[in-house]
């Protein structure tokens, strides 16, 4: 086989694979059937949607994580250009993009619940919208482009661009929009920073939602490396 | 170095741009064109109305206006510039010249505008600084995106789908600092905007100078 690239190393590492499985199938066993009966604060207008927090925020956690590690590897597609640095790079934008629309869907039908309106013309689901436009026009760019080499290395130029762009679209704008429907934002009462500690989380509460966040990131990253694997076959598929 | 490269790059531009003439006169018809319609589908605005419509025609004038910025440029044209200069002046060439054209494009928009439309303007100052940090903003991400979208050879609806997604935080900055300005609120209401503004434009601007040299590579 002759000496591994570093990407080969890491996507073949079968101990690391396991791990993330194992939390993966317990994490999210566990946040389905506890999130589900166990106790949450009776708050007034949400009442028990507000176990939708254990499904919509670990959206969120993946998406910027998930984004994150493509960006890496898109960094180090154009450092080093090893060809499965970008195929990985395209699977974590795309479990990335996955994630984002799962959040916008759970987002929505708690908006629908809560706020009485699918689109509530929020500024986070604005900002959420445009980010996932920013990665669709990822996939539009790289199937745009037919030669490979060029294809991985104007996407990994435009990929690093992209997640340099969510920084604006979700850490920036939603912090001094002057009116949020979601925590944090004045319409709920609280002002200032919409980080999730200040959520209506309590202890009983903080029990399944940090194994939730643990337990979808993994999940994204088995959904990645499946992904990757099949991109793998695939173009071994072209070239024999 | 640099300096005179990009000196003798930018009357390049300028040169390429007086000799074809239709390019920025076809933009000029075009501002004056889409201003008239908006004038008779519209008749009166109200002022909010007024400068979303401005920044909406403003960013449509800038894409067009830049999107051809790479396309002129052939294989070999490229490859040939490749041995006389670096990635670095060619580009700043590029954002200096597009920053010099969206501005006077969108100046060209605005007279426009206020000739037909009216304008509820009740401080320039203010409101011209939020044109000029927004069309810097919108020059800077678009020559980098047009750039990028050159290398996919496919043309205008590839740049649209990548410029206007990532242009969204520059264009509502813009927005919000000229509104500011509009309504004749004091400067210091509007300092955290335009720091923000300022961050996003570095942010940009050191990117396309880290990563052109990649795309310029073939």
């Amino acid at each position: 086989m002759g000496s591994k690239t570093f990407v080969q190393k890491v996507v073949g590492a079968k101990k690391m694979h396991l791990v993330y499985r194992i939390i993966a199938v317990v994490f999210l066993v566990y946040a389905f059937t506890w999130g589900l009966i166990g106790p949450v604060p009776a708050k007034p207008n949400l009442e028990e949607t507000i176990r939708n927090l254990y499904y919509h925020v670990p959206m969120w956690f993946g998406l910027v994580l998930l984004a994150f590690c493509s960006f890496l590897f898109s960094v180090f597609y154009l450092l080093k250009g090893e060809s499965e640095a970008d195929q990985l790079a395209e699977s974590f934008a795309l479990t990335s993009t996955v994630f984002g629309v799962l959040g916008f869907a759970t987002g929505m039908l708690w908006a629908q619940y809560t706020w009485g309106n699918w689109w509530a013309g929020d500024v986070k689901q604005i900002c959420a919208l445009a980010s996932i436009l920013v990665y669709g026009a990822y996939f539009v760019l790289r199937n745009a482009i037919a030669e490979q080499q060029q294809r991985a290395r104007v996407a990994a130029v435009y990929n690093i661009l992209a997640f340099f762009s969510l920084i604006p679209l979700l850490f920036i704008i939603p912090r001094n929009a002057e009116f949020s429907l979601h925590p944090g934002g004045q319409g709920s009462g609280a002002v200032g920073n919409p980080a999730f500690n200040k959520y209506d989380l309590d202890n009983r509460m903080r029990l399944v939602f940090w194994p939730a966040i643990f337990g979808w990131f993994s999940l994204g990253l088995w959904m990645t490396h499946q992904y990757f694997r099949i991109k793998v076959l695939e173009i071994k598929k072209m070239l024999s | 170095m640099i300096i005179q490269e990009v000196k003798q790059l930018l009357r390049k531009e300028w040169t390429v741009e007086w000799r074809q003439k239709y390019a920025i006169q076809g933009v000029f018809w075009y501002s004056l064109t889409v201003v008239f319609l908006c004038y008779l589908a519209f008749g009166s605005l109200k002022p909010f109305v007024w400068l979303s419509l401005f920044w909406i025609l403003s960013l449509f004038t800038a894409v067009n206006a830049i999107t051809k910025s790479f396309v002129g440029e052939s294989k070999g044209g490229m490859a040939y510039f490749y041995t006389l200069f670096s990635s670095k002046s060619v580009l700043a060439a590029k954002i200096i010249y597009h920053w010099m054209l969206s501005l006077f494009l969108s100046l060209v928009l605005l007279g426009f505008y206020s000739l037909l439309l009216g304008s509820p303007v009740q401080k320039y100052d203010l409101f011209f600084t939020g044109i000029f940090l927004g069309n810097t903003g919108l020059a800077v991400a678009l020559t980098f995106l047009s750039a990028i979208s050159h290398k996919a050879r496919s043309g205008a609806s590839v740049m649209a789908v990548l410029s206007f997604p990532v242009l969204i935080p520059t264009i509502l900055l813009g927005i919000k600092i000229s509104k500011m300005g509009m309504d004749g609120l004091p400067w210091s209401t509007a300092t955290h905007e335009m720091g923000q503004l300022s961050g996003i434009i570095l942010l940009t601007g050191a990117l396309s100078f880290l990563l052109f040299p990649y795309l310029w590579r073939d």
